[in-house]
């Protein structure tokens, strides 16, 4: 029983502070962010089982963190209020060609990396942007002004 | 349901033709599904076990004994592999006279092999040998032998604790150890 609440609560701390974190965080995994990941189970691991070195230990306390993954899966899937505030919104960077510098300040976004995501899109120019938004998950998806570019591939026999 | 967009921007003139949100997919009506209470169902069903202690260190009694002496035996029957516990064998002899004093406990070798045996009181003459001294018996119509024990190697242990006497046949008593991994 002891493993079981140890585990749970440390699920709900690391939960609570990487949703703490923000988005951006754990998106883009920088060297900082990955010495951070390495760290966490480092430091918890001794807390989550105690003295207690058993297998059985072990299997109690894996059974038990991924029932409760699951559980706020299934909560968050069903109920997306729950999932608003596991996982939190999505927020508008840009909107037609201008910053968010509010949200941007905010979710830690320079324009460096609103510029690179440009790149990678194949845009030129933030004008072309209708939407930039900061997804849950840390990434940055553009939405152009005027509608979804298709990535081409260029061949020797071009199919008409 | 749309999902709702952390903005703090004042949309202008200039962009009120275009939709106020970014765009998004209507939502489908969602529900959970018999699989998903099945997952759950798998996943929680070591927690709930170890919940309600069917996993714990669990001690029982057993017993064997003659109208003048009785020998009582507490042992684990289950016990998680690196917990610890105590065997406890207690003789109590019934005539009150000095019986007890000239018993010797032995302790199943092959039960011990499960085991990570720690202090012996009081101190063995042999390999799992007690042998209880008049001294430890004096006064007391009983005398009690304690076995501290590390569970190591997983599965079943069993044997039987043999106490000898100089008077009268001896008495055994069987003992069975699940150890968990």
């Amino acid at each position: 029983m002891d493993i079981i609440v140890r585990v749970a609560l440390i699920y709900l701390f690391i939960m609570i502070g990487l949703r703490i974190l923000g988005k951006r965080e754990f998106g883009q995994l920088t060297p900082f962010e990955l010495v951070t990941l390495l760290l966490i189970p480092e430091i918890v691991s001794k807390s989550l089982t105690g003295p207690d070195y058993s297998l059985t230990a072990g299997f109690i306390g894996i059974a038990t963190l991924l029932t409760l993954v699951l559980l706020t899966s299934l909560m968050a899937y069903r109920f997306p209020a729950v999932a608003r505030i596991i996982d939190g919104a999505p927020a508008v960077l840009a909107r037609d060609g201008a910053l968010d510098a509010r949200n941007m300040n905010r979710e830690r976004v320079s324009p460096e990396e609103i510029r690179l995501e440009l790149h990678k899109y194949g845009l030129e120019e933030l004008a072309q942007v209708r939407w930039a938004l900061l997804e849950v998950d840390g990434s940055i998806t553009l939405v152009p002004t005027e509608g979804p570019t298709p990535v081409r591939i260029r061949d020797e026999k071009e199919v008409p | 349901m749309a999902r709702d967009y952390e903005r703090d921007t004042v949309q202008s003139d200039e962009t009120a033709a275009f939709p106020d949100q970014p765009p998004h997919v209507p939502d489908i009506h969602r529900h959970f599904e018999a699989r998903h209470a099945l997952a759950v169902l798998l996943l929680a069903a070591l927690p709930l076990v170890a919940a309600v202690g069917l996993l714990d260190t669990r001690v029982r009694v057993a017993e064997a004994g003659t109208p003048d002496r009785v020998v009582r035996v507490e042992y684990p029957g289950r016990i998680r592999a690196t917990h610890g516990t105590t065997l406890r064998v207690e003789v109590t002899d019934n005539t009150h006279a000095d019986a007890a004093a000239s018993a010797r406990v032995t302790l199943p070798a092959g039960y011990l092999r499960g085991f990570h045996v720690g202090r012996i009181t009081p101190d063995p003459i042999a390999v799992g040998v007690v042998e209880i001294s008049p001294d430890a018996a004096a006064g007391s119509p009983s005398v009690r032998v304690d076995v501290e024990l590390e569970a190591r190697r997983f599965g079943v242990h069993q044997g039987e604790i043999r106490v000898t006497h100089a008077r009268g046949e001896p008495l055994t008593v069987p003992i069975r150890t699940f150890i968990f991994p």
